[in-house]
């Protein structure tokens, strides 16, 4: 029996190859959608390795898999030595490919008391797959980091919409989605100027759309069998979409941050019923046991807070007033608090809780970072990459075909030079439904790039060291401006007391002048220079502390 | 210092586990002020898991009971406060002039450094209310400030009855009258959102009714009417099942509300703030009405300008069950005080003073059968003072409910917070604009509205 269903499965995976073969003559731009990764170590699941082994990608699947493989004619062979290779990673919540929406202009409700569902944020019908958008820079950052697949929900309020999982690769948005609106994504977040505005009133309205919804099914539910003399079911696309809910066909993915969150979502759930999973969970671990009781999926925020930079050293003064006293307890708190939150996912899985991540609000850049701190708190690091793996695709029921380095499953890896949580490591082939992507070493100097700068861009591109002046104070930093592969330009900025390296954005030129956007510690600024040769001079708008003058000097520039 | 806050925490960690079953204690040697069985003197409180188990002289108790010596001081119920907006995270729902279906107890915050300063001020129970946007606002919580769980549903006074909020004018005039230009405009049009709401209430409750009764026809065909949870909220008014709690200032809305409240048959009701009380005494005794007012606190707007600070005496003398509130995070700290003044305003005794802050507020709330009062079998909640606590130097000492200490001056540290942000700075300078307020009453109504309002209460 078994062999005949592997007959089968043979035969309509031949068949696919042929479809597929005649398929990539259409495309002349593709040579090859077969690969051979050789002489890299793959960590096949979480725990397991094999060592200097191949991996042969076919048609989007992975086809072999293992030390002692054949490498098909027709492969390009990729000597990825000493290289480590994984499955790629899986986004347990985001809104990846989901361009964000402009927030909407505030305007005085006449009777905010009755508002629109979309308007109130309430939305459940509304699908990810109808808001996708191929081109979404997200789609392409998160992807550089080693993600190739995620859950994706809608941006909104209370019930912005359902989820579908797509892949992390395609020319348009249909090529993307895997699974389309297989879960409902819920929040505690009114809509700003109607009901529900407050947390009361959502919770309250969660409770009410919940029956209305029920009542609503078992109306349709009796319309069907006989409508003749009965009321017809009214049309409300809010309590229809919610349907799938009650019915425990679609799990309710609630936005969770803290332990105030959970204990409501909890209290919701045990009022209502539903298949609920915790997502975006930042700061839980008092609830440690209680999550492990309740049995229910969670997924962790990658979201995490910012560390702690490394002060200097003041001259310790001989005598601390009280305020010293004050500032050193509240430190300590803060610190403790700190390890407490970094040291959740550890606690968690020790505590035998599985867990996934949301990357919700999280930048690419830092979320692998961000794994390697929780690594750093206790976490293994295969329960660091199961929550990447393994638990996403099985909470989201698509473990059949991705999560692991199995043949047959879909071609979705992720290969780094060092394993992929050392401090260091970058990311170097990523592949997506068999489609590879190749990440060169990035060089920091932007005058390496030389020559690669378009003429357009020429007067711009480099280092500027600039001087930011506050009164008698200045602010010294630098901002390194770089052209990306499509021709658009990109920079980030360090100094001037930031935390850390910040991207710079909405980077807008004319003729001489440049100005752009930066998020520095929550504070939108925002900057405009007129560039002379190799000096700027101009304003930087920092909000609500002023603008100040700025002067700024390219130190490295493209010939 | 560090190791003092570890252990302050690990004490109120403790605490927090406690919380579910009660704690045992007893109280030695001090001046017992039962507020419903006289004063005793020189007598013993014995709390056990959580109950008062004993009171009176030489009383003993197991060796793992805890033993506090209160030789000199003054032993007296926890004190309630009938109006408070503390250890919630929403306040109004302002959206609209009736969100009855909306409920405070969804939203407690048992982190609020709030509920530690209440217990400071020897409060162990608070009503955390809906505010007075509208003229029908949310379900409010009675909330026991048991300080140091981590637990919502442990802040909540199990089995006390609900209450729902109600405002009369300015308030839900100006939010959606003025602001919106809908009913209620005026006076009159917030007597028309109680009536047309309890109507619509008795018709939906109709509705229910039909169709359960003709469910059994098989050949009915019909659908039941749409459920509406503001709806099942007001009808449980009309069933008696919620006491409502009406923010109040005029005589004559107060005597409007009566009216609206006998023709439907709702008979529960104690009227907050009630300034001009004074003028309809005898009718508010008459209909059984409560009344939870300030101490001396009036014209903050200009519906508030008539009042007197003899109003919670001329109340009492004509036999309206009194109270006195403190609708703030900062008169909750001195309600001792507050009831101290009708002292000077009123010559009321010490008793008819404290019940304004215990018996009274607890039979206000539906719970005098367990709070209130140092009575065997009531619950341990129980406030310690150093002098007598309607004295001008009385400094609570220490706090207790459910026979756990959640107050002690003696163990009082700089940061008594269950919880810092990892990211929060000390400021350098008070940050008033995004200070919380302490008086909630309209909290949250600015934000919702774009508009910045002036008056609060």
């Amino acid at each position: 029996m078994k062999l005949k269903i592997w007959a089968l499965c043979s035969l309509v995976v031949s068949l696919l190859f042929l479809f597929s073969s005649v398929q990539s003559q259409d495309e002349p731009g593709e040579v090859t959608r077969t690969y051979a990764l050789t002489n890299v170590h793959i960590t096949t699941t979480p725990g397991t390795m094999i060592k200097n082994g191949t991996v042969v990608i076919k048609d989007g699947l992975i086809h072999s898999v293992g030390q002692d493989v054949i490498i098909p004619a027709d492969a390009q062979v990729i000597e990825a030595d000493t290289m480590f290779l994984y499955a790629g990673f899986i986004d347990g919540l985001s809104h990846i490919g989901i361009p964000k929406p402009k927030e909407a202009e505030r305007k005085r409700e006449k009777d905010p008391g009755n508002p629109t569902n979309e308007r109130a944020g309430i939305t459940p019908e509304k699908s990810a797959t109808s808001l996708l958008k191929a081109t979404d820079k997200s789609i392409s950052d998160y992807r550089a980091v080693g993600f190739t697949a995620a859950h994706t929900v809608p941006y909104g309020r209370m019930l912005p919409g359902q989820g579908s999982v797509i892949l992390l690769d395609g020319d348009n948005a249909s090529d993307l989605i895997y699974k389309s609106d297989m879960s409902t994504y819920g929040q505690l977040l009114g809509s700003q100027g109607v009901f529900p505005n407050t947390i009361i009133a959502v919770i309250t309205k969660y409770r009410e759309l919940y029956k209305q919804s029920q009542q609503a099914s078992s109306h349709m539910t009796k319309y069907k069998s006989n409508s003749i003399g009965m009321k017809r079911p009214a049309y409300d696309a809010a309590t229809l979409g919610l349907i799938s809910v009650t019915k425990r066909q679609s799990t309710l993915f609630m936005s969770a941050h803290d332990h105030l969150d959970i204990h409501r979502v909890l209290g919701l759930q045990k009022d209502l019923g539903f298949k609920m999973a915790l997502a975006n969970v930042k700061n839980a671990y008092r609830l440690t046991d209680l999550i492990r009781t309740k049995n229910i999926p969670v997924l962790l925020s990658l979201d995490l807070f910012k560390k702690e930079k490394e002060k200097k050293k003041k001259k310790e003064k001989k005598e601390k007033d009280m305020w010293d006293k004050e500032k050193e307890a509240l430190n300590k708190r803060k610190a403790e608090e700190r390890k407490s939150i970094e040291g959740q996912a550890a606690a968690f899985s020790k505590k035998g809780i599985r867990f996934g991540f949301s990357t919700d609000g999280a930048s690419a850049k830092t979320v692998m970072d961000n794994v390697r701190r929780l690594i750093k708190a206790g976490l293994s690091e295969d329960a660091a990459l199961a929550a990447l793996t393994t638990y996403p695709a099985h909470i989201l029921g698509v473990s059949q075909t991705m999560g692991t380095v199995q043949n047959g499953k879909i071609a979705n890896l992720v290969v780094s030079k060092t394993p992929i949580f050392d401090e260091k490591s970058k990311v170097r082939y990523v592949f997506v439904d068999g489609n590879l992507h190749e990440y060169e070493e990035k060089k920091k100097d932007a005058k390496k790039k030389e020559g690669k700068v378009s003429d357009k861009n020429k007067a711009y591109v480099g280092t500027w060291e600039f001087s930011i002046n506050i009164g008698d104070d200045v602010l010294k930093g630098e901002i390194v401006i770089t052209e990306s592969e499509d021709g658009t330009l990109q920079g980030e900025m360090t100094g001037a007391q930031l935390d850390s390296t910040v991207e710079i954005e909405e980077i807008t030129i004319d003729g001489d002048e440049l100005s752009f956007t930066a998020d520095a510690e929550g504070d939108t600024i925002s900057w405009k220079g007129t560039i002379d040769g190799d000096s700027m001079e101009g304003e930087v708008n920092t909000g609500p502390m002023g603008t100040f003058p700025i002067t700024a000097t390219r130190t490295s520039s493209p010939e | 210092m560090n190791l003092i806050i570890k252990i302050g925490i690990l004490i109120l960690f403790t605490n927090g586990l406690l919380a579910q079953q009660g704690g045992s204690i007893l109280i030695k040697n001090g001046t017992v002020i039962t507020v419903t069985n006289g004063v005793i003197e020189n007598a013993d409180v014995l709390v056990q898991d959580g109950k008062i188990k004993q009171i009176g002289p030489n009383l003993s108790a197991g060796s793992s009971t805890k033993v506090v010596d209160a030789s000199g001081q003054y032993v007296m119920p926890g004190i309630i406060d009938a109006h408070s907006h503390i250890g919630i995270d929403a306040v109004n729902e302002a959206t609209n002039p009736v969100t009855a279906e909306v409920f405070v107890g969804d939203a407690i915050n048992p982190m609020s450094i709030s509920v530690y300063r209440a217990l400071a001020g020897g409060v162990t129970v608070s009503h955390a209310m809906h505010g007075s946007a509208n003229a029908i606002g949310g379900q409010c919580e009675t909330i026991k400030h048991r300080f140091g769980t981590w637990d919502p549903e442990e802040m909540k006074m199990k089995g006390a009855p609900r209450t729902i909020k109600f405002a009369l004018g300015e308030n839900p005039m100006r939010v959606h009258g003025e602001g919106r230009g809908i009913q209620p405009k005026t006076r009159m049009g917030v007597e028309m959102v109680f009536r047309s709401s309890f109507s619509e209430a008795k018709r939906y409750m109709e509705a229910q009714k039909m169709h359960q009764q003709k469910m059994s026809d098989k050949a009915y065909k019909g659908v039941p009417p749409t459920y509406n949870e503001r709806l099942e909220v007001l009808a449980d008014i009309l069933r008696g099942e919620i006491i409502v709690h009406c923010h109040s200032y005029r005589a004559d809305e107060i005597y409007m509300l009566l009216q609206v409240l006998e023709d439907f048959g709702v008979k529960k009701i104690c009227f907050q703030h009630v300034n001009e009380g004074f003028k309809v005494a005898p009718e508010l005794a008459a209909y059984g009405a409560g009344a939870s007012v300030f101490a001396d606190w009036w014209a903050y707007k200009f519906e508030v300008y008539y009042s007197t600070a003899y109003n919670a005496t001329i109340l009492t003398k004509n036999g309206v069950l009194t109270s006195i509130n403190s609708d703030s995070g900062e008169l909750i700290r001195h309600l001792f005080h507050e009831a101290a003044k009708t002292q000077r305003y009123g010559e009321l005794s010490d008793e008819e003073a404290l019940k304004l802050i215990t018996i009274n507020p607890a039979k206000q709330l539906g719970i005098d059968n367990r709070v209130g009062s140092l009575e065997v079998g009531k619950d341990g909640d129980i406030a310690i003072f150093n002098h007598h606590p309607l004295s001008v130097y009385t400094i609570p000492q220490m706090t207790i409910v459910d026979g756990v200490v959640r107050f002690d001056i003696n163990n009082d540290n700089d940061d008594m917070r269950l919880a810092v942000d990892p990211e929060e700075e000390i400021p350098a300078f008070f940050d008033y604009q995004n200070e919380k307020h302490h008086d909630r009453c309209m909290e949250g109504v600015a934000e919702q509205l774009f508009q910045f309002s002036s008056h609060k209460h």
